[in-house]
């Protein structure tokens, strides 16, 4: 038996709160007659009026439709570009997927670079597909990533964290360091500070933070702030 | 039949382990029943051989590593248990045409290595975050000449001449059997007794696994 707020494991019978019987199963939960289990090792959280489901600890990506990407292009082959999203399959993307691209104003994208897509289709049964624009047609900040920055790979759940609106570490790095970040639901960080110290700095803040909470953050952040100024 | 009487007898040896011991795996574990160790390692969901690949579920990769050589017929039998049992644990319906490996790596074998092994690869899968029905718990127990029942027995306690050598698999919702793996020649009655034996010493495993998961997602 498993109560919100609890870890639970793989088979353990979640205890449903005073809702009317009728509930909705987010990941880690499935029904198996009358019970709910939990399929996956985490804590079972609960959102009004009636959804549950369990914050696990990841670190392979399972494509989720609707989630902005960073992937890397692997192969070009006729129309399309395949694009390595860390999932079970590569990702597809049409060379027309992008801001401006026509059949023949084909957008400039080479094997090796890095591109930050919204994934369109991710179905269990089918190949992902990724795009770098969005229904209107405009890039809105997808696309290809070119003039430096650096990468980091991290687990899912430290990026579900990072993009929390609980979560301060973005906020209290930009008071003082300016930056330019793309944060990919497949654990992939691109960011990129004003000079490759401070693009450093914001990558090592960014990776020691996934076992802080916020208040060491922010003492985190004000120390680095400090020994990159120099005091 | 006698039933286990000394406190020694009808206790596990204390386990150790540890989760995320490996970098690169989505899923790694190290567990120490006593001085019996073994690493498994998970990759998965992950790309597949068309070859291999099946429509509807995910493949299931094991491998087994001894400690020194090659692997022989003792790793293909191990293999195929460890198979077996994933197989069932792993909701492998919900990642079709995709492939979960698991390496199990030998680390010392003082007795009991087959539930060690499994409980290790259990470790893995929970700790790669696999989609799974429950939990399973692997307990060894022996039938000694004196038909006294041993759990857990060590390497030198396995080499005697023993009557029999059981190792049972339990689930983690109704502690149900789901796999049992017998040498040697007992009676139904000694099966039953050991059952349940093993099947009472299963809490321990399961409660392990709690502590171990509490601790790191906590």
């Amino acid at each position: 038996m498993c109560e919100v707020g609890g870890i639970g494991l793989p088979g353990d019978k979640i205890v449903d709160k005073e809702t009317d019987g009728r509930i909705v199963l987010g990941p880690g939960l499935r029904k198996e007659t009358e019970h709910v289990l939990m399929t996956k090792p985490g804590k079972l959280c609960f959102k009004d009026p009636n959804i549950y489901w369990v914050d696990s600890h990841h670190k392979r990506y399972i494509p989720v439709r609707g989630e902005n990407v960073l992937g890397v292009v692997t192969n070009k082959s006729g129309d399309t570009f395949k694009v390595d999203i860390g999932g079970s399959e590569q990702a597809s993307l049409s060379y027309l997927a992008f801001e401006g691209a026509t059949k023949r104003n084909r957008p400039d994208v080479k094997i090796g670079d890095q591109v930050f897509c919204k994934l369109l289709v991710a179905s269990k049964h089918t190949e992902p597909e990724v795009v770098c624009i969005d229904s209107s047609g405009k890039s809105n900040g997808l696309g290809v990533i070119r003039d430096g920055g650096m990468t980091i790979t991290t687990p899912c759940n430290h990026i579900r964290k990072i993009l929390s609106p609980d979560c301060v570490l973005l906020k209290t790095l930009g008071n003082s360091l300016p930056y330019e970040i793309a944060i990919g639901m497949n654990g992939k960080i691109w960011i990129k500070g004003r000079t490759t110290k401070e693009t450093i700095a914001l990558t090592n803040a960014i990776a020691c933070a996934e076992y802080m909470n916020n208040e060491q953050i922010s003492l985190m952040c004000r120390k680095l702030v400090n020994s990159l100024s120099g005091f | 039949m006698m039933l286990p009487t000394g406190s020694e007898q009808c206790q596990l040896r204390k386990m150790l382990g540890e989760l995320s011991r490996l970098s690169q795996p989505d899923g790694s574990a190290m567990l120490c029943q006593g001085t019996s160790t073994s690493l498994a390692a998970v990759y998965g969901p992950r790309d597949v051989r068309i070859s291999k690949e099946l429509v509807d579920r995910a493949t299931m990769d094991i491998v087994y590593k001894p400690k020194t050589g090659l692997p022989g017929n003792d790793a293909r039998f191990l293999e195929r248990i460890i198979r077996s049992t994933c197989e069932n644990m792993i909701l492998v319906k919900q990642h079709p045409r995709t492939s979960i490996d698991v390496i199990v790596q030998e680390m010392q074998d003082s007795g009991s290595y087959l539930s060690c092994c499994l409980n290790a690869v259990t470790l893995a899968l929970l700790d790669a975050c696999l989609p799974l029905k429950y939990t399973v718990a692997a307990v060894t127990c022996i039938i000694n000449r004196e038909g006294e029942l041993h759990l857990d027995p060590t390497k030198s306690q396995e080499a005697e001449l023993n009557q029999a050598h059981m190792t049972f698999v339990f689930d983690s919702i109704d502690r149900n059997v789901i796999a049992c793996y017998a040498q040697g020649c007992y009676t139904t009655q000694q099966y039953h007794t050991c059952l349940m034996a093993c099947q009472a010493a299963s809490k321990e495993v399961f409660s392990y696994y709690r502590e171990a998961l509490t601790k790191k997602l906590t």
